[in-house]
Order: structure tokens, then sequence, then C-alpha cells
């Protein structure tokens, strides 16, 4: 886990007067998930019902400088993973007893990714299919799945999920 | 071996996350503990024996030569010439040419650079030929 990301969750199980939920989702959950070793983001995803959450991410930037990317019940750019904390692996730990910590499920990071496909979205996703960790049909299900449940730009998301399989094909039919 | 959506692949414990980060990424650990004076996690995750010996790691990136050391020196390297330039090798050329300078000390500024509490954002060359300058004059700078 990021340096920033471990004092991120310490200053919010320290700040929080309820037990609150915090989904890792990017690098960082790709890094508890044994597929990349090193990250620079903090990014989560967080409750509406636990408002406190987000609103300590917001004084976060404001206190320290840092920022902390936050997405509120699975909303994103134009896709909303709406299922998303049933889907998310439960992370048992108890350095931060005030946090239930989860880590957002392979299948979503690399959709979420594959929406985005930046240089960076691109080298964590071929770490992911080299590993064989996921299968395309699991794949095009879930994205079926989400760009069902999608609110905002369905075109782009169901354009860069063709590109991404023209891109990894080679890797896809291993 | 491929994970159905509905199944938990293995993941780490926050320990080894951050074991794998130091072995990925170790100047950001190194310098968010040394920033914190968390000296026993700092000894814990680089293996040393005790606080006192992982206190004199920001020294110890100066002076030494073991093999823990140089592992960090060039992942540091490695991390520095990822942010802001084509390769390490780069860097270590440019600034030999620079200065007729071996290697060695490119490496003992870099690291000394690197695990400065406030230096932890992307290092340009520019930034590196003027500390490496303030090295030259001054010897040494501790972290």
């Amino acid at each position: 886990m990021d340096p920033l990301a471990h004092e991120f969750l310490e200053r919010l199980n320290a700040a929080v007067k309820r037990k609150v939920t915090v989904v890792l989702i990017g690098g960082n959950a790709l890094n508890i998930l044994g597929f990349k070793g090193a990250t620079a983001d903090v990014d989560i995803v967080c409750r509406s019902s636990e408002p406190e959450v987000a609103k300590f991410c917001q004084e976060y930037f404001r206190r320290y400088g840092i920022k902390v990317e936050f997405f509120v019940d699975g909303l994103f750019s134009n896709i909303r993973v709406k299922d998303y904390l049933q889907k998310a692996y439960k992370f048992d730990q108890d350095e931060f007893p005030n946090i239930q910590l989860k880590i957002f499920n392979l299948y979503d990071i690399a959709l979420t990714k594959i929406n985005r496909l930046l240089q960076k979205d691109l080298d964590d996703l071929t770490r992911v299919l080299e590993s064989g960790a996921i299968t395309e049909s699991e794949l095009d299900a879930r994205f079926k799945f989400l760009l069902k449940n999608t609110i905002g730009d369905k075109e782009h998301f169901q354009q860069q999920y063709q590109k991404f399989k023209t891109l990894f094909k080679d890797l896809l039919r291993q | 071996m491929p994970y159905k959506i509905t199944e938990t692949p293995p993941m780490l414990t926050l320990e080894e996350a951050w074991k794998n980060q130091i072995r990925n990424d170790p100047y950001r650990v190194v310098a968010k503990l040394v920033k914190q004076g968390n000296y026993d996690k700092l000894a814990k995750i680089l293996g040393r024996k005790d606080a006192r010996q992982a206190a004199a790691i920001p020294t110890i990136l100066l002076h030494s030569n073991d093999t823990l050391c140089s592992t960090l020196q060039r992942e540091m390297l490695k991390r520095g010439a990822q942010a802001e330039l084509a390769s390490c090798a780069d860097i270590a050329l440019r600034l030999s040419r620079d200065y007729q300078d071996p290697a060695p000390p490119i490496l003992k500024t870099i690291a000394a650079h690197a695990t400065r509490p406030n230096r932890l954002s992307s290092i340009t060359y520019a930034e590196f030929k003027q500390f490496y300058q303030t090295y030259r004059t001054h010897g040494p700078i501790s972290a």
C-alpha cells in the first residue's frame, strides 16, 4: 500500500466517530491484490450514507495538500458500478478499527481502467491479463452488466471496450 | 489461475503490501517513515535489528555499500528516472558528462535527494544538477 494511502487511512480512522466503509480502488487495490508494486494515487469509493468520509476527503486536501479521489456509491465519471459493495472483496485488518476496508473487485478495476485507457491503465491491464487472473467471458458479462446500468455516455464506454479488445486480443486469447 | 467475479483472489496483508511497495518504490516508504520518525517500523520493514540501526539509514544511504543500500539506491535512481527522464542510465551519463565524475557519487547524491522528506515529488534533471553542485561544494547532505 502506498504511504499516502496508509496515512490517509490512519487519519480517517482517528477522525471518524463510527465504523465506516472504504473501498480501495485503482493502484492501491491492485497493490493489495499483488498485481502492482508501487502506486502514487489514493482513490476510494465511499457511501453516501456515510457522508463524513467524503467530507474528510475534501478536508484532507485542504489540510494536507494531498488529493484523495473519491467516488460516492460506485458512481464514476460515466459509469456506475451499482453493486460495487457486494462485489468488493472483504479485507481483514486490525490496524484501522474504525474502517471496514474493502478492495474493489478485480473485474471492476479492469473495467474502470478500460473506460479510461490512459497509459498507466494499459500498463495495469497488461499486468492483470498476463497473470491470467481474469477471463474474457467473465469480463464480457460484467461489461454488459455495467453498460446496462450506465447513466452516462454508453457509447464512449462501448468504444473503449472495443478498443481494449483490439489492443489486448493476444492476451485475451491465452 | 483465472478467478470468477464471485471468487476472491489471494490478497496481501497490509504488512506485505508495505514490503511490496518498498521493493518497487522504496524511496517513498523510506521518506515517509523517516519523516514520521517511525524507525521501529522502518527497522521491521528493512529487516534491520533495531530502531537505532534504521535511524542511521539516511546516513547509510550516503556512505555504505552494503547490499540493501545498493538496492535502495538503485531503486531510487530508477524511480527518479521513471518520473522525469527516459532512463536512469541517462541521468548517470548526463551527470557524468557534465561533471566528469564516476557514477558512485551520483548514486549517493540521488539517494540523499530522494530521502529528503520534503522531496517526495518528481525530480527534474535541473534539480539533480543543482543538488549535485551543492553536494560537490559542501559534501554529503544528511537527510
